[in-house]
């Protein structure tokens, strides 16, 4: 009796083996590293469409989602390591220099993406590019827009479509404060720098100068960065704008603050729009409208790409082959880009998608029903995006001027030269 | 005819040691082996083994650099092949000591060695754990990491670590964190433990579970919830408290003393039950009689704990002292917490920890600053604490007892 059981436990153990070795054969395993737990719901039904048209290359993909430091720091360690890296991970354009630095480790995907090469908006590619070899593929163009509170600006006299230049939107402001002087025309942030992108960029300017690829340098204390400075201080100390609570409006306590529509205006990214529908809800639902942001002076680039992630492919791993050619597929194809749009809220960067009225204009979209406005209308109707460099000096840049000059010129309401000045020098002494 | 026989084993028993010595001391000379294979790596092990195999360019991972066109000589090329195999050889080494230990598995009982048998646990891991990313991290701090490469550059790091002045705004901020946190962690505690500790206090259980409670909550936790009272809406908890007393709302982390405040509240409040229940353990050791005899000289609860209680004490005190400078010095998750991430208002949240994490973690090609970073924090934690450990008398001053 005994023989028979542990012969029967046997054949078990055996069996389960062999069907674990079975469908280990069928699909090679793919981890992916991300740090928006929205993407891994759309990694999951690209894999599966993958599967599908793949039948041979079957993959069974991993998706961690883990903390924006945490993520980017452990992919930082296990590049430098040479193991424990993922297949697959996004990175943040932010970080994007740094990991960059690794480029020995990453695979080139120029190679994989064959036409796609062309169909995608090449500043944004331009953005993951080194040496002239593509790392990383990027979600979307994040084209800054501004997001008006259409009942608000309507009840104080105020037609937001009539709002073309920065002078416009702070006339509207001081209307605004008439009516009611407890709501704000807009806010400044002090733990990033989207808007001072966007009017840097409208005077011709940038953060760093990358003329020399080599050796980036900070530019800080440019004419443009002082007339940026200058005019939202102003705003600040007419109560135009409001300090941004929790730093900037894509933080906890900043979207806390935008959910009690004190602000009758918001310049962000397109991909804010997701952030509305996902997170803020129901208290601003069918309060927005989209427009262009407004300019210094008529001509100026209306929008500026900011933010982004790229998809990194590592070279270190064994499957970095079928690794890339899923990357390349879940983010450049044109079916992901429409996917991009549908799941994710993100303004694709296949151009072609853009003309898709089906797609763009479906009115079961969930961000096309939040919206007083088509974002897809505002983007065609844009004179031009513009973009900002991204060098291996700019994080150092963003966090001198995230923790410290934003706060001395909003909040302790510093002289703007004099702090851009010591701004300049801090951030040199930083560059040992 | 028993002793007969115990000596003819023992003698036995010395042959045997004898005669497999050799074993122990190939295995000893292996494992060194190994290890300065270990040693000789410059940064990534695993970039080193991949370079080796696919023979490309192994300057980069190698102590010893090669010019243009120059290439390894047969000896050299013999070293790193034992390089790359150095795991063999460390297992190989520690297989050998095992093997003559199974041997002569009579030396496992004997007095000499069954002691450090029982500590060996502790000495693995201090090895490996401790010693040798000391090790690592000493001749990191006189290298130049970056991703492909590492090369020795002197005392850069440290020359530009004292001229960075982000560096002094860390140390300030640690220093001033672990005066305040000292200040407020000592007293108060012994204060709560006597009370605590007198038959008169009522419902004591209570409140030392009250008092305990923060200590098991995770900094993590704990971090986020005073991110949120201390948030900078009208409607945040602490702003609330402020229009009690009819004042308006402020930016409390974007303030410099406000900031502070809130990363000290978050440390008292999470280890005042801790401190509380070491003085607990003190005041417990303390024989009654001593009391007794004080009553009955007439002195009251103040003369009592002056005289009694706070002599008595001193180690508790000094043990709570030095691991409360260790931990002001060493804070990183209470600020990281708070402020949502490393970077805070013009580095008002930024400690020392933060700064080697920001350097070593958060940019590339650091690492090496990293670490001098990390060995300047170490030196003067060690160098406050013995002091401090001297003036208390605790080390130091023991042939004149």
């Amino acid at each position: 009796m005994k023989k028979l059981l542990s012969l029967a436990l046997v054949l078990c153990m055996v069996l389960s083996i062999v069907s674990f070795a079975s469908a280990e054969e069928a699909a090679t395993k793919l981890t992916l590293w991300t740090f928006i737990s929205q993407h891994d719901a759309y990694y999951y039904t690209l894999a599966d469409m993958w599967n599908e048209q793949n039948p041979d290359k079957q993959i069974e993909l991993e998706c961690v989602t883990l903390g924006y430091d945490e993520m980017h720091n452990k992919l930082k360690v296990a590049l430098q390591a040479g193991e424990g890296a993922p297949d697959i991970c996004d990175v943040e354009v932010g970080q994007f220099p740094n990991i960059l630095a690794y480029s020995d480790s990453l695979v080139p995907l120029q190679d994989y993406m064959g036409d796609l090469m062309n169909q995608l908006v090449e500043s944004r590619l331009n953005l993951y590019s080194k040496g002239g070899n593509l790392y990383g593929i990027p979600y979307h163009i994040g084209a800054c827009v501004t997001f008006y509170q259409v009942d608000l600006l309507e009840a104080a006299g105020i037609d937001y479509t009539t709002i073309v230049t920065w002078d416009d939107w702070y006339n509207a402001g001081l209307k605004l404060k008439e009516y009611d002087s407890t709501k704000y025309m807009g806010n400044v942030e002090t733990s990033t720098q989207w808007q001072t992108a966007l009017m840097i960029t409208q005077l011709g300017s940038d953060f760093v100068d990358n003329s020399d690829e080599d050796n980036p340098v900070a530019t800080i204390n440019t004419e443009a960065m002082l007339k940026a400075v200058e005019t939202q201080q102003k705003w600040v100390e007419d109560g135009i704008a409001v300090v941004c609570p929790g730093g900037q409006v894509d933080t906890e306590e900043g979207k806390a603050y935008v959910a009690t529509n004190e602000m009758a205006s918001i310049t962000m990214p397109l991909w804010y729009m997701s952030r509305f529908t996902s997170e803020i809800g129901d208290a601003c639902y069918q309060k927005y409208a989209i427009a262009p942001s407004p300019v210094f002076e008529v001509g100026q680039n209306q929008s500026v790409g900011l933010g982004g992630t790229g998809t990194v492919v590592v070279k270190d791993n064994e499957n970095y082959d079928l690794a890339a050619q899923f990357t390349v597929f879940a983010k450049a194809s044109k079916d992901a880009n429409i996917l991009i749009w549908q799941e994710l809220g993100f303004d694709p960067c296949n151009k072609e998608v853009w003309a898709m009225d089906e797609v763009t204009h479906d009115p079961d979209n969930t961000y096309n029903q939040y919206f007083l406005t088509n974002a897809f209308d505002v983007l065609n109707s844009i004179n031009e995006i513009a973009g900002v460099a991204s060098t291996s000096i700019s994080p150092t840049i963003n966090t001198y001027l995230d923790t410290t000059l934003w706060n001395e010129v909003y909040i302790d309401m510093m002289d703007p030269a004099e702090a851009l000045e010591e701004a300049q020098a801090a951030i040199e002494d930083e560059l040992f | 005819m028993q002793v007969m026989n115990m000596i003819a084993i023992k003698t036995q028993n010395k042959v045997k040691e004898r005669k497999t010595l050799f074993i122990v001391i190939l295995g000893v000379l292996l494992l060194a082996y190994g290890i300065t294979g270990l040693f000789t790596l410059n940064g990534s092990g695993a970039k080193f083994d991949k370079a080796y195999d696919s023979s490309s360019d192994l300057s980069k991972y190698y102590f010893q650099t090669l010019d243009e066109g120059e290439s390894y000589s047969l000896l050299q090329g013999a070293w790193l092949f034992s390089v790359r195999s150095r795991n063999i050889w460390m297992i190989g080494g520690v297989l050998l000591i095992a093997a003559y230990f199974v041997v002569n598995k009579h030396l496992l009982y004997s007095q000499g060695i069954a002691p450090y048998m029982f500590m060996l646990p502790f000495i693995l891991t201090f090895l490996i754990f401790f010693l040798y990313p000391l090790v690592t991290t000493i001749k990191m701090s006189f290298q130049s990491i970056t991703a492909t490469s590492a090369e020795w550059i002197g005392f850069k790091n440290y020359q530009n670590l004292f001229s960075n002045k982000t560096f002094y705004t860390a140390v300030k901020n640690s220093v001033r964190y672990t005066v305040i946190t000292c200040a407020l962690l000592i007293p108060f505690p012994l204060l709560f433990a006597y009370m605590l500790n007198s038959a008169s206090m009522k419902y004591s259980g209570l409140f030392k579970a009250i008092l305990f409670v923060p200590v098991l909550s995770s900094v993590v936790v704990a971090g986020i919830i005073f991110r949120m009272m201390f948030s900078e809406l009208d409607g945040a908890m602490m702003n609330q408290i402020r229009g009690l007393f009819g004042l308006e709302p402020i930016y409390w982390l974007k303030g410099e003393w406000t900031a502070m405040f809130a990363m000290v509240l978050l440390c008292c409040w999470r280890w005042t039950g801790m401190n509380i229940l070491y003085y607990m353990a003190g005041l417990k050791s303390i024989p009654n009689s001593l009391y007794e005899a004080a009553d009955i000289d007439g002195a009251n609860s103040v003369q009592k704990f002056r005289c009694i209680a706070w002599p008595l004490l001193k180690p508790t005190t000094i043990y709570v002292l030095t691991i409360s400078i260790y931990a002001g010095l060493a804070m990183f998750t209470e600020s990281y917490m708070i402020f949502g991430n490393n970077s805070s208002p013009k580095n008002y949240g930024l400690t020392i920890v933060g700064y080697l994490y920001r350097y070593g973690f958060e940019k590339v090609d650091k690492f090496g600053f990293a670490s001098a970073v990390g060995l300047v924090l170490l030196t003067g934690a060690l160098l406050i604490n013995v002091l401090q450990l001297r003036i208390t008398g605790v080390i130091g001053r023991r042939k004149g007892d």
